[in-house]
């Protein structure tokens, strides 16, 4: 049997007893075997266990590194954290686990989410099961690239400035960014809190929705999800566009795009338009400062967030070299965070230091 | 705008990372050549320009000041570099 069903395929097979979660599981583990050795896309995997009955049950999945999972090993790709288990899971993990999810393991991104190719993990980069000697995008490229290859049947990636869109864009993939306070980040090791939202990777649109309903909704641990219930996404699907406008802002066409890039948007365009939408061009005149805007925001934001990695409460630790508190800081950061995160924490640190907040 | 050593040895003090002299000299490039590109926000007509500081429009989210009960502190203390099963071991600030 393939290993590229979508859940709702797996879905029948289990109800019609065509075969078991464990034999579902095993399909994917072996799958894991043959691969992943020259994908990367695997930094943990875990053994099987039962999920409850539920919507996923049976449904072998796989989670970012940079969500915890309790008891489960979760490193951000980076050597500052390559020894820690969570106590707790993250929201999203947790609702995922009342879903009856099985947990294949923890995949595979760039280091604290920083970076779009996945070159800048710690513990190797992962390769585009497409054709390996190119990358899988990032930085959620080990949750793409496991999803593309038929190691996993879903997977969960975070998005922070295109970290789920562009690795499934390069995997062939669905890939879904959610609004800013639909789905919790509680559980997630934060980037940058202005931005994070954590989403699901999918081999269908229909899988993609159903995953959505699950993890999305308002949670106590996050005050900026939003009170608004929660839709059911797959009931939404059968319908047509009629009524729709969709816009498009003309400055995202911008130069240098690729022929096949413009001509699938194109497609989707058409698409949605035979179901009923209509299409009005828009502008969005700041597209242009986008990114060195996002090169003063996150960096600020990533500082912050990143300062509680101390080497005191959890992950490595160099107290042995240290001569005092100051030192244990400097050492245990200074080797257990890689090129790329340096950099951003100390351009953030730069950013909003005396002198040169207010020029930013 | 350029970054000279020594304020990327400042920097990385009071980011309290510990950088090699390679790297010192490594960041010093980079960093000042991220200050460039980012320059460019300088010449942005902001004028008329309403300033965003959030997008979902909530305000003031609070949760009830109830206690609950948390029953990790073994798994927490565990997760320290440094414990002896009671308290995490720090080293002395001076």
């Amino acid at each position: 049997m393939p290993p590229f069903l979508t859940i709702n395929e797996a879905r029948d097979k289990l109800r019609e007893k065509e075969l078991s979660a464990e034999e579902l599981f095993a399909m994917h583990e072996k799958r894991i075997d043959e691969c992943d050795s020259e994908l990367n896309a695997f930094l943990t995997r875990t053994p099987y266990e039962e999920g409850t009955a539920g919507p996923l049950h049976g449904i072998p999945g796989a989670i970012k590194d940079v969500l915890l999972t309790r008891g489960v090993k979760t490193t951000a790709s980076s050597k500052i954290l390559e020894t820690y288990i969570p106590p707790y899971d993250a929201t999203v993990v947790a609702k995922l686990k009342d879903a009856g999810y099985s947990l294949l393991g923890k995949t595979n991104c760039d280091e604290f989410a920083m970076g779009a190719s996945n070159e800048s993990s710690a513990f190797g980069p992962v390769k585009n099961p497409w054709n390996t000697a190119y990358v899988p995008g990032g930085s959620s490229g080990g949750s793409t690239a496991a999803v593309a290859a038929g190691e996993a049947m879903f997977a969960l990636g975070s998005d922070t400035g295109g970290s789920i869109r562009q690795p499934a864009g390069f995997c062939g993939v669905v890939g879904m960014k959610p609004t800013y306070g639909r789905v919790s980040r509680y559980g997630l090791i934060a980037l940058c809190s202005s931005f994070d939202t954590v989403g699901p990777i999918t081999r269908s649109v229909r899988d993609a929705a159903k995953i959505l309903e699950i993890i999305a909704g308002e949670d106590q641990n996050d005050a900026t999800t939003l009170p608004a219930p929660v839709p059911k996404y797959t009931q939404a699907l059968t319908k047509d566009l009629k009524g729709v406008t969709i816009g498009i802002p003309k400055e995202y066409f911008a130069e240098g795009m690729e022929d096949g890039v413009r001509a699938r948007v194109e497609e989707a365009r058409d698409v949605c338009r035979s179901l009923g939408a209509t299409f009005k061009e828009v502008s969005l005149p700041h597209t242009q400062y986008a990114i060195p805007v996002y090169y003063i925001l996150l960096p600020c934001e990533a500082s912050t967030n990143l300062a509680r990695f101390d080497g005191i409460r959890y992950g490595a630790s160099h107290h042995d070299v240290a001569k005092n508190l100051l030192e244990v800081y400097e050492h245990t950061r200074g080797q257990g965070f890689g090129a790329e995160v340096k950099r951003r924490i100390m351009l953030g640190t730069f950013a909003l230091s005396s002198g040169y907040y207010d020029a930013y | 705008m350029k970054l000279s050593k020594e304020q990327v040895q400042h920097i990385a003090r009071l980011a309290r990372i510990q950088l090699t002299e390679k790297e010192v000299e490594k960041y010093s490039k980079e960093l000042s050549a991220v200050l460039d590109y980012i320059d460019q926000l300088n010449t942005v007509d902001t004028n008329g320009v309403s300033v965003t500081r959030q997008a979902t429009g909530l305000t003031n989210i609070t949760r009830r000041d109830e206690v609950a009960a948390s029953d990790l502190r073994d798994e927490l203390l565990k997760a320290a570099p440094s414990s002896d099963g009671e308290t995490v071991n720090v080293k002395a600030i001076l």
